[in-house]
Protein backbone atom coordinates (compact mmCIF):
# COMPACT_ATOMS: atom_id res chain seq x y z
CA UNK A 1 0.00 0.00 0.00
CA UNK A 2 1.41 3.07 -0.88
CA UNK A 3 0.74 6.53 -0.54
CA UNK A 4 0.36 9.41 -2.77
CA UNK A 5 -0.87 13.08 -1.70
CA UNK A 6 -2.65 11.05 1.73
CA UNK A 7 -4.41 8.16 -0.52
CA UNK A 8 -3.28 4.88 -0.68
CA UNK A 9 -3.11 2.97 -3.31
CA UNK A 10 -2.48 -1.00 -4.37
CA UNK A 11 0.92 -1.47 -5.30
CA UNK A 12 0.59 -3.40 -8.41
CA UNK A 13 -1.78 -0.29 -9.75
CA UNK A 14 -0.60 1.46 -12.61
CA UNK A 15 0.85 4.81 -11.24
CA UNK A 16 -0.57 6.51 -14.36
CA UNK A 17 -4.42 5.17 -13.46
CA UNK A 18 -3.21 6.07 -9.51
CA UNK A 19 -2.71 9.55 -10.61
CA UNK A 20 -5.65 10.37 -12.55
CA UNK A 21 -7.81 9.65 -9.81
CA UNK A 22 -7.19 13.00 -8.61
CA UNK A 23 -9.85 15.66 -9.41
CA UNK A 24 -7.94 17.74 -11.88
CA UNK A 25 -5.94 15.56 -13.23
CA UNK A 26 -6.31 13.40 -16.89
CA UNK A 27 -4.41 12.14 -19.29
CA UNK A 28 -2.66 15.16 -20.32
CA UNK A 29 -1.28 15.99 -17.22
CA UNK A 30 -0.53 12.27 -15.50
CA UNK A 31 1.58 11.71 -19.04
CA UNK A 32 3.63 15.11 -18.01
CA UNK A 33 4.24 14.05 -14.79
CA UNK A 34 5.66 10.84 -15.07
CA UNK A 35 7.50 12.01 -17.94
CA UNK A 36 8.92 14.93 -15.85
CA UNK A 37 10.50 11.90 -13.08
CA UNK A 38 11.38 10.02 -16.37
CA UNK A 39 9.05 6.85 -15.22
CA UNK A 40 7.45 5.05 -17.91
CA UNK A 41 3.95 4.77 -18.64
CA UNK A 42 3.77 0.85 -17.56
CA UNK A 43 5.34 1.27 -14.59
CA UNK A 44 3.10 -0.58 -11.15
CA UNK A 45 3.12 1.79 -7.66
CA UNK A 46 5.47 -0.93 -5.68
CA UNK A 47 7.63 -0.75 -8.43
CA UNK A 48 8.97 3.09 -7.82
CA UNK A 49 11.83 3.76 -5.38
CA UNK A 50 10.47 6.04 -2.55
CA UNK A 51 11.90 9.05 -3.88
CA UNK A 52 10.43 9.00 -6.74
CA UNK A 53 7.17 8.50 -4.66
CA UNK A 54 7.86 11.74 -2.54
CA UNK A 55 9.02 13.81 -5.55
CA UNK A 56 5.59 13.13 -7.18
CA UNK A 57 3.72 14.15 -3.85
CA UNK A 58 5.59 17.40 -4.02
CA UNK A 59 4.94 18.18 -7.68
CA UNK A 60 1.16 17.37 -6.87
CA UNK A 61 0.78 19.75 -3.94
CA UNK A 62 1.74 22.59 -6.11
CA UNK A 63 -0.34 22.06 -8.46
CA UNK A 64 -3.95 23.11 -8.40
CA UNK A 65 -5.86 20.15 -7.70
CA UNK A 66 -8.95 18.33 -5.82
CA UNK A 67 -9.88 21.21 -2.84
CA UNK A 68 -8.37 24.22 -4.31
CA UNK A 69 -9.44 23.60 -7.92
CA UNK A 70 -13.51 23.11 -6.81
CA UNK A 71 -12.88 26.33 -4.98
CA UNK A 72 -11.96 28.26 -7.58
CA UNK A 73 -14.43 27.16 -10.14
CA UNK A 74 -16.84 27.74 -6.89
CA UNK A 75 -15.58 31.31 -6.58
CA UNK A 76 -15.43 31.92 -10.49
CA UNK A 77 -19.31 31.14 -10.82
CA UNK A 78 -20.39 32.75 -7.80
CA UNK A 79 -18.29 35.99 -8.75
CA UNK A 80 -20.64 35.72 -12.22
CA UNK A 81 -23.50 35.40 -9.84
CA UNK A 82 -23.24 37.81 -7.27
CA UNK A 83 -22.18 40.48 -10.38
CA UNK A 84 -25.91 39.84 -11.47
CA UNK A 85 -24.79 39.08 -14.95
CA UNK A 86 -26.57 36.93 -17.81
CA UNK A 87 -24.10 33.89 -17.27
CA UNK A 88 -24.55 33.67 -13.33
CA UNK A 89 -28.37 33.89 -13.46
CA UNK A 90 -28.48 30.96 -15.73
CA UNK A 91 -25.74 29.14 -13.58
CA UNK A 92 -28.48 29.68 -10.38
CA UNK A 93 -31.32 28.48 -12.34
CA UNK A 94 -30.03 25.24 -13.85
CA UNK A 95 -30.46 26.53 -17.41
CA UNK A 96 -27.86 26.48 -20.39
CA UNK A 97 -25.71 29.14 -20.35
CA UNK A 98 -24.13 29.74 -24.24
CA UNK A 99 -27.51 30.24 -25.99
CA UNK A 100 -28.54 26.79 -26.46
CA UNK A 101 -32.53 26.46 -26.98
CA UNK A 102 -34.09 25.83 -23.96
CA UNK A 103 -37.49 24.25 -25.72
CA UNK A 104 -35.94 20.92 -25.53
CA UNK A 105 -32.67 19.18 -24.97
CA UNK A 106 -31.72 20.74 -21.56
CA UNK A 107 -31.83 17.90 -19.75
CA UNK A 108 -27.41 18.29 -19.08
CA UNK A 109 -28.05 21.82 -18.26
CA UNK A 110 -30.66 20.90 -15.66
CA UNK A 111 -28.27 18.20 -14.22
CA UNK A 112 -24.98 19.60 -14.32
CA UNK A 113 -25.45 23.77 -14.12
CA UNK A 114 -25.55 25.30 -10.71
CA UNK A 115 -23.29 27.61 -8.39
CA UNK A 116 -21.50 24.88 -7.10
CA UNK A 117 -20.49 22.47 -10.23
CA UNK A 118 -18.84 19.15 -9.77
CA UNK A 119 -17.32 19.03 -12.92
CA UNK B 1 -29.06 39.26 -25.86
CA UNK B 2 -26.23 36.58 -27.83
CA UNK B 3 -24.68 34.76 -25.32
CA UNK B 4 -22.79 33.06 -27.91
CA UNK B 5 -21.38 36.20 -29.14
CA UNK B 6 -20.15 37.62 -25.72
CA UNK B 7 -18.30 34.18 -25.22
CA UNK B 8 -16.90 34.15 -28.86
CA UNK B 9 -14.78 36.66 -27.52
CA UNK B 10 -13.41 40.08 -29.83
CA UNK B 11 -10.12 39.73 -31.07
CA UNK B 12 -7.59 41.58 -29.12
CA UNK B 13 -5.98 43.28 -32.08
CA UNK B 14 -9.41 45.08 -32.19
CA UNK B 15 -9.35 46.53 -28.91
CA UNK B 16 -12.55 46.78 -27.12
CA UNK B 17 -15.32 47.92 -28.22
CA UNK B 18 -15.58 51.91 -27.09
CA UNK B 19 -18.85 53.64 -27.45
CA UNK B 20 -18.56 57.28 -26.98
CA UNK B 21 -20.95 57.69 -23.50
CA UNK B 22 -21.64 61.01 -21.93
CA UNK B 23 -19.66 60.60 -18.76
CA UNK B 24 -19.19 64.08 -16.91
CA UNK B 25 -16.46 64.41 -14.64
CA UNK B 26 -17.44 66.92 -11.77
CA UNK B 27 -16.17 68.05 -8.72
CA UNK B 28 -14.97 65.18 -6.44
CA UNK B 29 -17.86 65.22 -3.59
CA UNK B 30 -20.85 65.88 -5.73
CA UNK B 31 -23.10 62.99 -6.96
CA UNK B 32 -22.88 61.96 -11.26
CA UNK B 33 -26.49 61.56 -12.16
CA UNK B 34 -26.99 58.31 -13.60
CA UNK B 35 -26.17 57.71 -17.66
CA UNK B 36 -29.33 56.70 -19.51
CA UNK B 37 -28.09 54.62 -22.55
CA UNK B 38 -29.05 51.86 -25.35
CA UNK B 39 -26.31 51.11 -26.00
CA UNK B 40 -25.86 47.77 -24.85
CA UNK B 41 -22.77 46.86 -26.47
CA UNK B 42 -20.32 49.01 -24.93
CA UNK B 43 -17.37 46.83 -23.22
CA UNK B 44 -17.04 48.49 -19.41
CA UNK B 45 -13.97 50.18 -19.49
CA UNK B 46 -11.59 51.19 -16.31
CA UNK B 47 -12.78 54.11 -15.97
CA UNK B 48 -16.92 53.28 -15.43
CA UNK B 49 -16.39 51.90 -12.03
CA UNK B 50 -18.60 53.47 -9.61
CA UNK B 51 -20.68 54.75 -12.21
CA UNK B 52 -24.60 54.24 -12.10
CA UNK B 53 -25.57 53.77 -15.63
CA UNK B 54 -29.36 52.97 -16.84
CA UNK B 55 -29.46 50.26 -19.32
CA UNK B 56 -31.86 49.94 -21.86
CA UNK B 57 -33.60 46.47 -21.88
CA UNK B 58 -35.30 46.97 -25.10
CA UNK B 59 -38.70 48.12 -22.56
CA UNK B 60 -37.47 50.05 -20.17
CA UNK B 61 -33.73 51.48 -18.33
CA UNK B 62 -32.48 48.97 -15.48
CA UNK B 63 -30.11 50.73 -13.12
CA UNK B 64 -26.37 49.22 -13.31
CA UNK B 65 -23.78 50.43 -10.80
CA UNK B 66 -20.83 49.24 -12.18
CA UNK B 67 -18.51 47.61 -9.79
CA UNK B 68 -14.27 46.39 -10.39
CA UNK B 69 -15.78 42.79 -11.63
CA UNK B 70 -17.41 43.89 -13.84
CA UNK B 71 -14.15 45.12 -16.36
CA UNK B 72 -14.63 43.17 -19.52
CA UNK B 73 -18.00 42.42 -19.50
CA UNK B 74 -20.37 44.45 -21.69
CA UNK B 75 -23.26 46.82 -20.33
CA UNK B 76 -25.75 44.18 -21.64
CA UNK B 77 -25.09 41.41 -19.40
CA UNK B 78 -26.87 43.08 -16.49
CA UNK B 79 -30.21 43.84 -18.16
CA UNK B 80 -32.36 41.06 -18.32
CA UNK B 81 -34.19 41.03 -21.68
CA UNK B 82 -36.57 38.98 -21.41
CA UNK B 83 -39.17 37.97 -18.12
CA UNK B 84 -38.33 34.56 -16.68
CA UNK B 85 -40.51 31.68 -17.30
CA UNK B 86 -43.38 30.94 -14.84
CA UNK B 87 -45.77 28.71 -15.86
CA UNK B 88 -49.35 29.19 -14.90
CA UNK B 89 -52.16 26.54 -15.53
CA UNK B 90 -55.18 28.64 -16.51
CA UNK B 91 -58.72 27.75 -14.85
CA UNK B 92 -60.75 27.65 -18.29
CA UNK B 93 -62.13 24.30 -18.71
Amino acid sequence: MVFILGNNFLENRLLKHCLETFYGIGTKHSTRILAKFSVFPGARVGQLPTKTINDITAELSTMTIETDLRRKMRDNIQRLRDMGSYRGRRHAMGLPVRGQRTRSQILTARKLNRIDRAN
Amino acid sequence: MFPTRALLARSVWKGPNIVPLPIQRVAPGQKVPPIMTQARSATILPNFVGLVFQVHNGKNYVDVEITEDMVGHKLGEFSPTRKPFSYKQSKNK
